[in-house]
């Protein structure tokens, strides 16, 4: 009788294995199949929050905007203008006014031509006007955009800027600004209803939780897209990426990093390292703590740090070192190792003798507790910050490390209840993305809701980035730019640890023609059979 | 019974309302200002204070948490994400079949494999079998979930090229999730239906019943059975609510995004209406899979019944 | 004073029972290892080894100078597993205590009152059970910081209605039963019936809910870790040591599997003193 129930229960093992089974071969049989491909499956690794580009700098969704949308101009790595909706420009005398031409019959996606009042409404709204300009720090110099004909635009800066139209070429998305009102209006705008934009791809079907599918646009004016359909899953566990890219699932990833020394030598697949605008480092609240506040002390911590060692732990080898603040490859401010030894800039390279010797003339020769840092969970930052705890008790400094989720870490900076923060910035367009931190703001400013992460007062760095921000001139703003990185490298209000790269992986026979600093662009992929 | 059932009805509301309160309790004290992150960085105090007007932010916790209630039991409505401006339902609704398959499936799964196997153990307590069933139990129940996973999608997605690593698109897609979750729960289950069966088995009856000559293997399925069913659902509907919400990991792994990870996710970045929307509609689902185990539980035993149509009488 | 032998004896008969159940002691030895290991574990393998990068010794696998070999900053694995079996037991232990303590005082109110206390509290139970666990946990640890009491407290409140829950349907069937009716009926009290009739029966199933409870609690903090909350580094906590290891898990397996090992054994431990506390405990079993 006993053997009996042993049985039951063994046809029933058998056959859920066997449905399990069943349900299976039909999959690799479809799988077997090697014809052309005209889709290409990617993920983001996040949920999308909307599909506006006027009303999100979320980096997931910016993904999306780079196929759906364009603006005047695209940037170039090296900081290029390439003429895109725009033929060209020219600037007036003092600098101020900008005259854009549009190209001529460019279409949007519901088949209506952009014209100059859809351009300079979208510019006006999107670096402007609308709700996206707060999620950016950048954009103050934008004053207005009005169409003065058929195919003119007319832009007016506040102030002297050498990286307006760079601004501008990032992220001033144009779209139909007719179905767009209208849509606003009705309130379906962002989840129910995309806004028409003229970039290589449109929306086919769109679920912001699981799953978001882009068809190539017939009427493109560049040509139509040669990978028809897009799919994007929304992924998070990178595990499951690598994993789904090994079984082909997936066609073109960024590598966890982990993974990419065993994903770079797979002959199946393709791989490109991405070098980035990108600086990773660690703030210091300088008003907060006696010892931080210590220029010493501050110059003793970089010296303590094992550069080399912190991108294996914490990015496993694919970053290089930060030997200066703004990443070599930013635009004007960035610096290589060499070009700051020559220029006379202090790099401190790893000397934990010297930073001993440092912390004892600030007066802690038996080292000191400099409280805590402020941690974003997860990620590459919770190794950076245990690399860097374990440098410091080398060299006899104390420091806790604090885990919060990105929301807690964002409310603590900005509330300067921090003694050291992780942080990363990619500096685009240029270096004057970092004014946001080295600034000084004035009690007026304040008022009106200004504020610095850093929250310093020394006024030469800060009038020296403003005369950077506004010189025209290529060397003379290298010139202002190595002066910034001077002082900034003295004091070391910011400790910079690395640059990373970002590890991309591909199919073998998918072509990427051309993946950006910090973008890609699917227009620019096809396969190869 | 129909008065309890109406009782129970009722008392949901109150558990709604009480999930709603402790949620909206939970989002007062954690740090982290709303309208920041929704704003950025560089908000002015402007736009923050026309933020918080917007959504009623200024006003004081009874007001807002009163008007909630209102909206909620008036208009059905859960709130709007101040993230996506989305209606919080209708991602809500997006969601709920992806995590009703999991959920299910792998309770099925886990029960299928676990009672079956539970019982067996405990009729054959100290057998070769049951040593095996317990030790491999035990050993399933302490994987950590997210190993489990990944391990499964290595073997049968990357090696053996069978399942999908990934996504909802089919019912192949819920294969591996449910598997995840259904094997260390198919452990636990197995642990307690042995443990209720042993303590059924020694009753008095059973072995009177025995005495009398009755069948054994009418007395394990008909007496002690019928009678360890008894805690054996009430484990597995408690294991299917903290299934509904529990199962972030697994949703994560497998990419396949229930209503745990957009709770969860909501948290993170504040979306209050997303959290306190989300909790709700999962407490009231929850909710009913309680009144179902307790139906169930009543159904299966007279005593309680009993009791409860007493209670209702009164 | 006749009772308090009379109760005395029970409890030698117990542990007489226990200790013929030959299963039952490999658990117990195993908690004795794991006990000698939390007491000697710095000379064992000094905590220094569990928090030094190496980074020249990074992802090696098990050697001689390395018994479980390292992790991903190069730290000795085995140090950090010894010294970890302390964090991971001051989690875990007072949470299940108490989580599964105030369960069953819960359980046996709402078993025992039905009339209004079994309703109230089971609805306030249903209304923290309605909210997912991790929800819970990660709200008490987000308002209160991450640390260790923080992270005990977090544990214990997602825990205490399932197990209350589950003492109720458990002392509900016994409250049902003939023996304690008769009981009632010769005179007992309820605080009477609850401590001599009822808990006493109902401590088996409780002690089985309670070892499940504690290896799942092992697992739950790491998945806390799992979703960016748990003890701050570097506590090689060995929730956290399974968290680490996951992205290197597949390229380097050794990470994740003596963590996993060690927290398997401990659960294993617990599971079989509970099985045979169950059996030695049991009335019925007596005669």
């Amino acid at each position: 009788m006993k053997k009996k129930a042993l049985i039951v229960m063994l046809i029933a093992v058998f056959f859920i294995a066997s449905a399990f089974c069943g349900g299976s071969n039909e999959s690799s049989g479809t799988k077997a199949s090697t014809e052309k491909r005209d889709s290409i499956n990617l993920t983001l690794n996040q949920v999308v929050e909307t599909l506006n580009p006027f009303d999100s700098a979320n980096i997931v969704d910016m993904q999306l905007f780079w196929q759906l949308y364009e603006t005047p101009f695209f940037l170039s790595d090296s900081g290029e203008l390439i003429p895109r909706l725009a033929e060209s420009y020219t600037v007036s005398e003092d600098g101020l006014t900008y005259t854009l031409k549009i190209k001529e019959g460019v279409k949007f996606h519901n088949g209506a031509t952009m014209t100059a009042e859809d351009m300079a409404w979208s510019l006006q709204y999107s670096l402007k006007d609308g709700p996206f300009t707060k999620k950016r720090n950048n954009l103050g110099d934008f004053e207005s955009a009005v169409a003065i004909d058929e195919n003119t635009v007319q832009i007016k800066s506040k102030n002297k800027s050498a990286a307006f139209m760079s601004n501008i070429a990032l992220y001033g998305y144009i779209v139909c600004k007719d179905e767009f009102l209208k849509a606003r209006e009705s309130g379906k705008l962002g989840i129910e209803w995309v806004p028409y934009g003229t970039g290589p791809y449109m929306v086919s079907s769109y679920n912001p939780d699981s799953m978001i599918v882009l068809k190539a646009f017939d009427d493109y004016y560049r040509g139509k897209a040669r990978i028809e359909t897009v799919n994007y899953q929304i992924l998070s566990d990178n595990n499951t990426i690598s994993v789904a890219f090994e079984a082909g699932d997936l066609d073109f990833i960024v590598v966890p990093t982990a993974k990419w020394s065993s994903i770079s030598s797979d002959s199946r697949f393709n791989t490109y390292l991405a070098p980035t605008q990108h600086t990773s480092f660690f703030h210091v609240n300088i008003n907060n703590n006696d010892a931080l506040s210590n220029k010493l002390v501050r110059q003793a911590i970089s010296y303590g740090i094992d550069r080399e060692a912190m991108t294996i732990i914490a990015y496993d080898g694919i970053a290089s070192p930060a030997y200066c603040m703004f990443n070599p490859n930013t635009v004007y401010g960035g610096f290589t190792l060499e070009e700051m030894k020559a220029a006379g800039i202090t790099t401190y390279e790893y000397n934990p003798e010297k930073a001993k010797a440092l912390l004892a003339e600030a007066g802690y020769p038996n080292g000191v507790d400099i409280g805590t840092i402020t941690c974003i969970n997860g990620s590459y930052w919770e190794k950076m910050s245990t690399a860097f705890q374990d440098n410091m008790a080398d060299i006899g400094i104390k420091v806790r490390i604090e885990l919060a989720d990105s929301a807690s870490c964002r409310s603590l900076r900005k509330e300067h209840k921090y003694n050291l923060a992780t942080t990363g910035t990619n500096y685009s367009p240029d270096a004057s993305y970092g004014y946001q931190y080295f600034r000084v703001v004035t009690d007026e400013e304040r008022a009106n809701g200004v504020y610095s992460e850093l929250d310093l007062s020394n006024q030469e760095l800060n009038d020296l980035y403003i005369e950077a921000m506004g010189e025209t001139d290529g060397t003379k703003r290298r010139s202002l730019w190595l002066d910034i990185n001077r002082i900034i490298q003295d004091e070391m209000y910011s400790i910079p640890t690395f640059y990373k790269a970002i590890p991309y992986a591909y199919q073998k026979n998918l072509v990427c023609e051309e993946i950006n600093t910090n973008y890609y662009y699917i227009y620019n992929f096809y396969w190869d059979n | 019974m129909y008065k309890y059932i109406l009782k129970r009805l009722l008392s949901m509301i109150f558990i709604v309302i009480g999930v709603a309160f402790v949620v909206f309790t939970i989002m007062e004290i954690t740090p982290g200002d709303p309208a920041i992150m929704m704003l950025g960085d560089n908000a002015s105090a402007e736009d923050i204070s026309a933020f918080n007007e917007k959504f009623g932010l200024g006003k004081p916790f009874v007001v807002r948490f009163g008007n909630y209630i209102l909206k909620l039991f008036t208009k059905f409505d859960f709130g709007t994400s101040w993230l996506t401006s989305r209606p919080v339902l209708s991602t809500l609704l997006d969601r709920i079949p992806i995590t009703l398959n999991i959920a299910v499936s792998s309770i099925a799964f886990a029960s299928l494999i676990g009672v079956s196997l539970g019982v067996l153990s405990a009729v054959k307590q100290y057998s070769p079998l049951d040593y095996v069933a317990r030790v491999t139990a035990m050993i399933m129940a302490a994987i950590p979930v997210f190993w489990l996973g990944m391990m499964l999608a290595i073997l049968f997605s990357l090696k053996l090229h069978l399942l999908p690593a990934s996504g909802i698109g089919s019912w192949k897609h819920y294969i591996l999730p449910m598997l995840t979750l259904g094997i260390p729960y198919s452990a636990r289950i197995l642990r307690s239906t042995r443990s209720y069966m042993l303590e059924a088995i020694r009753q008095d009856y059973i072995r009177t019943a025995k005495a009398k000559g009755i069948p054994e293997k009418r007395i394990i399925w008909r007496h002690a059975f019928a009678n360890a069913c008894l805690p054996v659902i009430n484990t597995i509907g408690v294991y299917v609510g903290s299934l509904l919400g529990g199962a972030v990991v697994t949703e994560t792994v497998f990419g396949c995004n229930g209503l745990g990870s957009f709770i969860i996710n909501s948290v993170k970045r504040k979306d209050i209406p997303a959290v306190t929307g989300g909790t709700v509609f999962l407490a009231i689902i929850f909710s009913l899979i309680l009144l179902l185990v307790d139906l169930l539980h009543a159904s299966i035993d007279p005593r309680i019944k009993a009791r409860y149509s007493k209670g209702g009488k009164k | 004073m006749k009772k308090e032998k009379k109760r005395m004896s029970n409890f030698q008969d117990v542990l007489y029972r226990f200790s013929k159940n030959k299963v039952s002691l490999i658990g117990v030895a195993i908690l004795v290892v794991l006990l000698l290991v939390i007491i000697f574990a710095e000379q064992i393998s000094p905590y220094q080894y569990g928090i030094k990068n190496n980074v020249s010794e990074r992802l090696q696998g098990p050697s001689a100078k390395h018994w479980f070999g390292t992790d991903g900053y190069g730290r000795d694995i085995f140090t950090r597993v010894i010294h970890g079996a302390k964090f991971t037991m001051i989690i875990a232990l007072p949470a299940t205590l108490f989580a599964q303590a105030f369960g069953a005082i819960l359980g046996a109110l709402a078993a025992f009152y039905t009339k209004y206390v079994d309703g109230i509290l089971m609805r306030i139970l249903d209304v923290f059970q309605a909210i997912p666990g991790t929800l819970l946990a990660l709200a008490v640890v987000a308002a209160l910081g991450t640390s260790l009491p923080n992270l005990v407290i977090a544990m214990m409140i997602s825990r205490i209605p399932g197990a209350a829950r589950s003492a109720r349907a458990i002392m509900l069937l016994l409250v049902g039963k003939d023996d304690i009716e008769a009981a009632r009926a010769y005179g007992s009290n309820d605080w009477q019936l609850i401590t001599r009739h009822v808990m006493p029966n109902a401590l088996g199933p409780i002690i089985v809910d309670l070892t499940i409870n504690l290896s799942a609690i092992t697992l739950q903090v790491s998945s806390l870790s799992y979703i960016g909350l748990g003890v701050q580094p570097p506590t090689p906590e060995w929730g956290v040591l399974l968290s680490e290891a996951r992205e290197y898990m597949q390229i380097a397996p050794h990470t994740i599997l003596f963590p996993g090992i060690a927290i398997m054994l401990t659960a294993l431990a617990f599971n079989l003193i509970g099985d045979g506390l169950r059996d030695a405990l049991d009335p019925r079993l007596r005669d």
